[in-house]
């Protein structure tokens, strides 16, 4: 039973050890390969840190989302303050501000960069104005809070700055799926390519299989090799996708933080984190094995001595 | 052990390279099998080494009954049988260690136990000297030896030889032929086909005779 074992573990030594000498013998053929592969799957990685990024962004935007609610000219502003006090306590709303006419008439004063032309009108054109923050991002939520707002009798207009956010996150979500059948897509040519890699390998050690199927080499001990192969490929070939987004990304890293405090916010680019690292090489090692596994079958069956 | 009852092989075509042949070598025999080219000697060893399967009859080799040896069991019993070809089929990029030593690393031994295997066979066969050697560096007949040290260093039971002095000169052939009675001496099963027939005559181990697929005679 020991014995077995230790011949077990001692056949996929030898399987690995071959696999990468075989990778070695030929540097140019497999960092050639390996770029192919990296490269098909640092594209769907990176974009989807890019829309990760894009997405924790509009996020943000999303928070700070507000309803302008215009109080009716013929209300009192005691009668407003009253109005935004009962919605304050409306479930799901955070802070609210109130503007009397004339707080919002000397806001838009101060804002609007010509205060003495405004000081030539006749009267305040400007409504109160009740500033309700909500305490929650959701699109729908919003929405239905709007709603309930609308109803108030007291008020004219609501008004939700929220559609292009909304457009955005929609666009974001669209992104993500594109990301997501780029990544099949570029999956299903990660295969392909170590597939057709393998295939080459058995081709060129054809005799040498069909000596090993002679001398009683079981079907297992001939694939073993290029599985391994295959194996080493996807891994190599993730390393070096992980390698190449996280130097994307520093290359990317200070123009994108000066970007963001030409906007005055303080924006770190979020990178690959650690546990998608790890998926990613987890998927690259799995579509390696995958792709020497259903081209391995169906060539060695043609393999006869 | 070789028993064959009735074995008949047609090719897609029509074409039948061996028709109804009894044939019988009991464990520990030596024979030889002759013929003329095409008269299906590599077919019957091939046939008995199941690189190839019989269109019809029933073989027991080893006590494996062939037509019952499928796709898991085929390996296991490959390694029962050494083969020897007048090509050799060595690995040119490996050493003649590499050579020798893979159906024993293909058995899974241990590094120690395949030192000391494919030393002994190789020993025996005369080429311990060789063993690093490439086998393009090697004469044709070394080639040869390094093939059979190859087939036997598994220690199997039978041991078939297609030809195996076709391209040597007589007397590194009469030493091949040496090579093998002296395994059939420890027991081993062995069946050469060969049309060497100046040969066969000085050893006297009996002979099969193959012609146009028919097993004619025995003697």
């Amino acid at each position: 039973m020991q014995r077995q074992v230790n011949t077990y573990f001692m056949q996929h030594l030898q399987a690995l050890i071959s696999s990468l000498g075989a990778m070695w013998r030929a540097p140019l053929a497999s960092i050639m390969t390996l770029l192919v592969i990296a490269i098909a799957l640092a594209l769907p990685a990176g974009l989807y840190v890019f829309v990760h990024n894009m997405q924790t962004i509009t996020q943000d935007w999303q928070s700070g989302a507000q309803l302008s609610l215009f109080v009716k000219d013929d209300v009192t502003d005691a009668r407003a303050k009253i109005i935004s006090q009962e919605i304050k306590t409306y479930p799901g709303v955070g802070d609210v501000q109130f503007l009397t006419r004339d707080a919002a008439f000397a806001e838009f004063k101060t804002l609007s960069g010509f205060p003495e032309m405004l000081d030539t009108l006749p009267d305040n054109p400007l409504p109160a104005v009740i500033i309700v923050h909500p305490t929650f991002t959701d699109p729908m939520l919003l929405q239905k809070l709007e709603k309930t707002l609308k109803a108030i009798p007291e008020v004219a207009l609501v008004q939700l700055d929220m559609e292009w956010v909304q457009r955005l996150s929609a666009l974001l979500q669209v992104g993500e799926k594109i990301v997501w059948i780029l990544m099949l897509f570029l999956c299903a040519a990660v295969v392909l390519i170590i597939g057709n890699t393998i295939r080459l390998a058995i081709f060129n050690r054809q005799d040498e299989i069909a000596i090993i199927k002679l001398v009683g080499g079981t079907n297992a001990f001939i694939r073993r090799p290029f599985l391994y192969t295959g194996i080493m490929y996807g891994l190599f070939g993730s390393i070096l996708a992980v390698i190449m987004i996280t130097g994307a990304l520093l290359v990317l890293g200070n123009p994108i933080e000066s970007l963001a405090s030409a906007y005055q916010t303080d924006y770190k680019i979020l990178g690959l984190s650690i546990g998608k690292g790890l998926d990613l090489l987890f998927l690259g090692t799995l579509l390696g094995w995958l792709g020497a596994a259903i081209f391995v079958h169906y060539h060695l069956k043609r393999i006869e001595p | 052990m070789i028993s064959c009852q009735h074995v008949t092989k047609s090719y897609p075509g029509g074409f039948t390279a061996l028709n109804d042949i009894d044939f019988e070598l009991s464990q520990g025999k030596m024979a030889f099998l002759t013929g003329h080219s095409g008269a299906g000697k590599s077919t019957l060893l091939r046939l008995i080494a199941l690189i190839e399967r019989a269109t019809r009859g029933k073989m027991i080799i080893n006590g494996f009954d062939l037509n019952k040896v499928s796709g898991h069991h085929l390996p296991y019993f490959r390694r029962s049988v050494g083969v020897i070809f007048q090509d050799h089929r060595l690995l040119m990029d490996r050493t003649v260690f590499d050579n020798v030593a893979l159906p024993l690393v293909i058995a899974g031994f241990s590094h120690y136990e395949i030192k000391k295997r494919v030393q002994a066979a190789l020993d025996k066969v005369g080429l311990l000297n060789k063993i690093s050697r490439f086998p393009v560096a090697l004469s044709g007949g070394e080639q040869q030896r390094v093939g059979i040290a190859r087939a036997v260093v598994n220690k199997p039971t039978l041991l078939l030889a297609d030809e195996p002095t076709g391209n040597l000169d007589p007397i590194i052939s009469a030493d091949v032929m040496k090579l093998f009675s002296e395994f059939n001496q420890v027991g081993v099963t062995v069946l050469v086909a060969s049309h060497d027939l100046d040969l066969i005559s000085t050893m006297s181990y009996p002979v099969f005779v193959l012609e146009d697929g028919r097993l004619c005679k025995d003697k």
